[in-house]
């Protein structure tokens, strides 16, 4: 199930919220565990006993945890097959078939899975691997209830798309159902939802319209409607297509976890921020401190501390950062274009720890464009495995300078939301959430018509007649 | 409770607006049909272990509550509005829009890679039944994108359909007769309205010239006494689109002296009658697809008594249902086919009728997404 979907919003949502705010708060975490599990099986229902068995896995390491306290020896090895077994799952369907490609290991060893992926596996995979590593470290002690434990592996809130929340950071808050709902969190807790339901269904739908108008629209594999073809875009084309889908992913996926802050903070979680602002970032160090927060933040507390950091000189400081950066990029999907997207990053981010960052904080304007041409670019590589796109095509359209479709009909069609969308990537809307919190009468209002309209966006996309009475 | 009220009036807002649509739109009864949108809408899904099992009923009920969802249309209607006066679209559902002339056009960028296909295929297709024929005259309807008199709004990308059609006719066999309509319909200098505003298919002045086109001087127009005009007439492209700024069309028909008789096809070539009646629906001009008016829709088989002298033999998609009418004037028999609901091969048809003249008259649109027009070569299944 899609937050900002009819069915969520209009059946799922109200009637978990009525139960989860009428039982007893001792019920709470029962009601948030079996809602969520309805809402996983909603969407993927097949891949719901893997998800069960890394729940179940999860919480005995969690005991044996426990139980080896004053083991060494034994607490590393539970630790290790924690790990192993959870990743072992995400290995196997993510990334089987890529690694397969590599080594060679063909389709009918029954090694590798080349179906679709189930549902939340990167996000909850990494979740159940923090339990287990804050309970090594001591930094969280054990959940006994397999309730309280499952809820928070499978909370609907983030499931499916993140914010990743370390175990530590919110183990309080699971264990405390009386303190959970508050007036202030149930406030805000709407502010987030209302504005990141906008800047999915209307920001990012919309300008992603762009891109698919230049790429095509696939389901399935298949392309159900036709768009320009990058094949016949102009290089300027090719250039506002990229620009269209830095924004769109950017709306989306923070739109998307705004919305999950929100759901989290109306049933009583505090969840970190996601994204601060990214955009307006003047270095690519500076861009990685705000885009996708709780991932980078996952890495560094769960694999580049523990390497050593920067503690060891520079040559171990390197080497961590590539091994932290083929991760990232990994982690976003299994393909080349990946791996070359977080080498990329490598890259940048090395000439910029040994040699320009100085610089870079100095500049007042240039840095931003520097930041904002590398990050676009990289999400053309980034975009480059999908339908539609292609790396040398790609490339070869950014740079050699082609002509083809224009961007003027794009710029005229879309002339009102590239405006709105490059102002939101901007501190305006910052600025002016500031001036509505004194304002509160024109916040609800703007707040009520955002809804309002982005409910009749996800109604008015669903119009679809056909040509001739289909019987 | 007050207190708490003005210290979370967001959640309030949020609670209450979700809440009340929720109970409303189950309250709400179920709708049966959609007639904007031309199709059945789904009602609840059955459960069934098995359909929970595969996530079939999931998706079913997402469908049943898009559907079915309280005041659809007026979302939809809203969603429209602000795409085109807030945002200053010019295109909404996959319809291009100019607001000089109120002109909608379905949006083609390029052809989809089926869609590519199914043109080849259905290129190969009538060049090969041509081929196999003495007697045909092809008429393709060209977009009123493609014209200079009705051009898409600055800039926007299209196919080349000009291009489309020239190579489609170069692959037809030098003894089929080519009526190139772009030269008929595509004059600017005429003011007379060839296509409507707000559904892709063309005017029956639009197909008027087409006939005057076939048949050349000897063409029977019908008198003006009996022309009428059924004003309010929102098309497919209207359905898209639900453009606040579209301007109804007028449907023109001819109460022109015919008789009309469907068949229910048994197998190939063997029909038996299902109706006889006059030429049009009236029923469908109080309804929303006025353009089903004509020729009571899409039928396999149908023939048509006219006031002229020979048989003709028509193959068509639904362009050609306003354009039968000024055949009657110049034709004896017509007998229509339409192969999405006769899925045989003309070639028996044609051998036991012997027509005097085979007319093929589709809309290009057509020829890159219809699946029956291979069926012109389908091999004889008479034993």
């Amino acid at each position: 199930m899609v937050f900002s979907s009819l069915p969520f919003l209009f059946r799922f949502l109200p009637v978990v919220l009525v139960l989860y705010y009428v039982v007893p708060d001792a019920w709470k975490n029962s009601v948030l565990f079996i809602g969520s599990l309805i809402f996983y099986c909603w969407g993927e229902i097949r891949f719901f006993p893997i998800l069960l068995v890394v729940v179940l896995i999860n919480y005995c390491c969690g005991l044996l945890l426990e139980r080896t306290e004053e083991k060494p020896v034994l607490k590393k090895i539970i630790l290790i097959f924690g790990i192993s077994a959870s990743l072992s799952f995400l290995l196997y369907f993510k990334y089987s078939a890529f690694l397969g490609g590599i080594f060679g290991i063909n389709n009918s060893s029954g090694l590798i899975w080349k179906g679709t992926l189930p549902l939340g596996i990167s996000f909850y995979t990494f979740q159940a691997m923090s339990y287990v590593i804050d309970l090594y470290r001591g930094k969280a002690p054990v959940e006994k209830n397999i309730i309280t434990f499952g809820s928070y592996i499978v909370m609907f809130p983030q499931l499916i798309a993140g914010p990743i929340v370390k175990y530590s950071a919110i183990h309080a808050q699971l264990r405390n159902p009386s303190k959970r709902v508050t007036t202030d969190r149930l406030e805000t807790g709407a502010k987030f939802f209302i504005v990141g339901l906008a800047q999915k269904v209307l920001l990012a739908d919309g300008i992603g319209k762009l891109w698919s108008d230049i790429i095509g629209v696939y389901q399935n594999g298949v392309m159900t409607q036709a768009g320009v073809g990058l094949t016949n875009a102009s290089t300027g084309l090719a250039w506002l297509g990229i620009a269209a889908y830095s924004m769109q992913l950017y709306f989306d996926f923070n739109g998307y976890s705004m919305m999950g802050i929100g759901l989290g903070k109306m049933l009583g979680f505090d969840f970190p921020d996601n994204f601060k602002h990214p955009y307006i970032s003047s270095s690519i160090t500076e861009f990685w401190r705000r885009w996708h927060i709780t991932l980078s933040g996952w890495f560094r507390d769960y694999v580049y501390i523990p390497l050593g950091g920067n503690k060891l000189g520079i040559g171990i400081q390197l080497r961590n950062l590539l091994i932290v950066w083929l991760l990232t990029g990994i982690w976003h999907g299994a393909g080349w274009n990946f791996v070359a997207w977080g080498m990329y990053y490598f890259i940048l981010l090395v000439i910029e720890k040994l040699w320009l960052l100085p610089f870079l904080k100095k500049g007042r304007i240039w840095p931003h464009i520097y930041t904002l041409f590398l990050v676009v670019f990289g999400w053309g590589l980034f975009v480059s495995g999908e339908r539609g796109v292609g790396l040398s095509l790609l490339l070869d359209r950014l740079f050699c300078l082609r002509s083809g479709v224009s961007v003027s009909y794009f710029l005229r069609n879309y002339c009102v939301i590239l405006t709105v969308s490059v102002l939101c990537c901007t501190s305006l809307p910052e600025k002016c959430w500031k001036w509505m919190e004194k304002h509160r009468a024109a916040q609800i209002i703007v707040l009520g018509l955002l809804l309002a309209v982005s409910v009749c966006y996800l109604v008015g996309t669903t119009n679809s007649p056909f040509l001739y009475f289909n019987f | 409770m007050i207190r708490k009220i003005k210290q979370a009036p967001t959640f309030v807002l949020l609670t209450l607006f979700i809440f009340l649509v929720t109970i409303a739109d189950i309250a709400a009864p179920d709708k049966k049909i959609s007639e904007i949108e031309n199709k059945v809408l789904s009602h609840i899904p059955a459960i069934s272990t098995a359909s929970i099992m595969n996530g079939s009923w999931m998706k079913d009920y997402g469908t049943y509550v898009q559907d079915q969802f309280l005041l659809r249309d007026t979302w939809i209607t809203v969603h429209s509005v602000l795409e085109t006066e807030v945002l200053r679209k010019v295109e909404t559902g996959g319809i291009l829009l100019d607001t000089k002339s109120a002109m909608q056009y379905p949006r083609f960028f390029s052809l989809t890679d089926s869609e590519t296909l199914q043109w080849e295929k259905n290129s190969a297709a009538f060049a090969s039944f041509c081929g196999k024929h003495e007697n045909i005259t092809v008429m393709f309807v060209p977009s009123a994108s493609q014209l200079k008199k009705t051009p898409l709004p600055a800039g926007a990308p299209s196919i080349d359909e000009n291009a489309l059609m020239d190579s489609l006719f170069r692959k037809l066999p030098g003894k089929t007769r080519i009526v190139d309509l772009r030269n008929t319909l595509g004059n600017p200098s005429s003011s007379a309205q060839y296509f409507y505003r707000n559904d892709h298919h063309w005017t029956t002045d639009g197909a008027e010239m087409a006939y005057r086109a076939y048949y050349g001087e000897k063409a029977v127009i019908p008198d003006v006494s009996l022309r009428h005009e059924q004003p309010g007439f929102m098309g497919t492209s209207y359905s898209k689109s639900r453009w606040f700024r579209a301007q109804s069309d007028s449907l023109v028909w001819y109460d022109v002296p015919a008789e009309m008789t469907i068949y229910q096809t048994e197998r190939e070539n063997r029909f038996s009658e299902k109706s006889h009646g006059g030429l049009y629906e009236p029923d469908a001009l109080a309804s929303y697809d006025k353009y089903a008016f004509f020729l009571h829709g899409n039928n396999g088989y149908s023939r048509i008594s006219g006031n002229g002298e020979g048989k003709i033999l028509l193959i068509k998609d639904s362009f050609a249902n306003c354009f039968v009418p000024f055949l009657t004037g110049s034709y004896e028999i017509i007998d229509v086919i339409d192969l999405r609901n006769y899925q045989y091969s003309p070639d028996s048809l044609i051998e036991s009728e012997k027509y005097d003249d085979i007319l093929i008259l589709y809309g290009m649109q057509t020829l890159f997404t219809d699946t029956s027009i291979i069926n012109l070569n389908r091999p004889s299944v008479i034993e």
